[in-house]
């Protein structure tokens, strides 16, 4: 992983002329924007007034076209954007990611595909729309590696259920394993003491549960595996310090699931990652919210220990 | 309907110490499971030492005397008489051997580096770990069954039946001064 001061230093000598030449072009995308917003106002004016008079005065026809408007607006906006992004993220993100780790790969428009986020068993819920970007793959030492933003939602017409939002990470683990273990956010013990914990055994979709030595980790996670012997054997003392630490640091909600001799990681987060501002400038700050993400994406191979191979998967 | 409330009630205080009675019998079955479960692990291990004696020796001929003690380990625990104190002891002592092979193998550069001997500690390591994991499991399901035997109202079953505590199983002083893999963990 990179220091702050190498960060520093590879900010003004790499990205700071890049960061300028871009932001040279915004006041051009800002003019069509506005030119746009003008232009989408006046039609809707007009065909609001074209309107007959019986339909003009129901109440439906005041906010019925300005959802239309804002819906269409939004729309040509990402549309009038999307060079400026795309200019964004070969020439800043992929820079940034050359400079934490050249031989990772970047593909701004992919992401971690759905069977992925099947496999890991970690939301049950049914789902029908899957979207995501940013995909980054590649090895990290010797653990294969591979991470995207996505966003599971489930609509049915009147309400949007978000399942999941966040970070999606896939990464070959250390050690061979056969069953399953899921780690998840405790809710039900952290607001129910005895009780919550009970209904945590009786919970017919999960696995058994497991109850760990830690009570830091209790009161945190709460984990359902397969095989009791086989949690403990992937989640020895030190790799729960370590999620504890990792979990700390990122304060989101974390889940991770041992599955197939894979780790799965989701880290919920509400603020989209790696997307340029369309009217606050990309500053020094900014860029460094994008390094804090990529190291989040990329350090969870050193902050979990996975290249440390000492036992029989090499 | 009163009658029909006399009889849930009844239904109800006949099932109750029933329920108790089988999460106590439960409880007591893991625990059998994962000691049997730990109890194969612990036999792998003793499996590796015919290898690990082959691959040592050809390198440190005159450490013979540390490797005659783990093989002596080895038959006694093959023997297969010992009572479970006894063979915990073993356990443990075997352990501090194995620590007193990986210390004296420091000192010959080449045996370290063979491909033999470096597949071996990958599948010790893994052992470990696996013991470990047992143990730890093993532990967890004592500590929720003597919960059970300890606490209101359980216990009241747990003494009708003769349900006994149980024993942790708890590493020896010797043990935790080991030079083993923990410090990489």
């Amino acid at each position: 992983m990179k220091s702050y001061d190498e960060f520093k230093a590879f900010y003004s000598e790499e990205l700071l002329q890049e960061i300028e030449q871009l932001e040279s072009t915004r006041g051009a995308y800002l003019l069509k924007s506005i030119f746009a917003i003008i232009c989408t106002l006046a039609i809707f004016f007009v065909v609001w007034i074209l309107l007959p008079p019986l339909i003009r005065n129901k109440s439906f026809t005041w906010y019925a076209p300005l959802l239309c408007f804002i819906f269409i607006n939004g729309l040509i906006l990402k549309w009038i954007w999307r060079g400026f992004r795309s200019r964004f993220k070969e020439r800043i993100i992929q820079k940034l990611l050359h400079f934490i780790d050249p031989s990772l790969q970047y593909h701004p428009d992919r992401y971690i595909s759905e069977y992925d986020f099947d496999r890991s068993d970690l939301f049950l819920q049914s789902y029908n729309r899957y979207k995501g970007d940013d995909l980054i793959r590649g090895k990290v030492g010797k653990t294969d590696i591979k991470c995207s933003e996505i966003c599971v939602q489930d609509s049915d017409g009147d309400s949007t259920q978000t399942i999941f939002k966040g970070l999606f990470t896939v990464a070959d683990f250390n050690k061979d394993f056969h069953g399953q273990t899921l780690v998840l956010p405790d809710k039900a013990e952290k607001f129910l003491g005895r009780l919550g914990k009970k209904l945590q055994t009786a919970n017919p979709l999960r696995h058994q549960l497991i109850q760990l030595e830690s009570p830091e980790f209790e009161n945190k996670f709460v984990v359902y595996g397969s095989d009791q012997i086989e949690a403990r054997y992937i989640l020895t003392p030190s790799l729960m310090q370590r999620i504890l630490e990792f979990k700390k640091r990122n304060k989101s909600k974390l889940y991770l699931s041992f599955s197939r001799n894979k780790l799965y990681i989701a880290i919920a987060l509400t603020r989209n990652l790696f997307e340029p501002g369309t009217r606050k400038r990309i500053d020094y700050l900014s860029v460094c919210q994008y390094f804090q993400d990529l190291q989040m994406a990329i350090g969870v191979v050193e902050d979990l220990n996975l290249n440390t191979r000492i036992w029989t998967k090499e | 309907m009163p009658g029909i409330i006399v009889i849930a009630v009844l239904i109800g205080l006949l099932l109750v110490p029933v329920l108790m009675y089988n999460t106590l019998v439960g409880k007591r079955n893991q625990i059998h499971n994962i000691f049997g479960t730990m109890d194969a692990m612990l036999k792998k291990r003793w499996d590796l030492v015919p290898n690990l004696v082959s691959t040592v020796t050809g390198y440190a001929d005159h450490e013979r005397g540390l490797f005659e003690a783990v093989t002596e380990a080895r038959a006694q625990a093959q023997r297969g008489q010992l009572n479970e104190d006894q063979r915990v002891g073993l356990e443990n002592s075997f352990m501090q051997l194995l620590g007193v092979v990986q210390a004296t193998v420091e000192n010959y550069p080449d045996l370290k580096a063979s491909d033999n001997f470096m597949h071996l500690q990958r599948t010790l390591n893994e052992l470990e770990e696996q013991i470990s994991a047992a143990r730890r499991a093993y532990n967890a399901s004592v500590t929720d069954y003597n919960n059970s035997v300890q606490m209101f109202p359980t216990n009241i079953i747990a003494g009708m039946f003769n349900f006994k505590e149980k024993t942790l199983f708890q590493i020896d002083a010797g043990e935790r001064e080991n030079p083993q893999i923990g410090n990489i963990l």
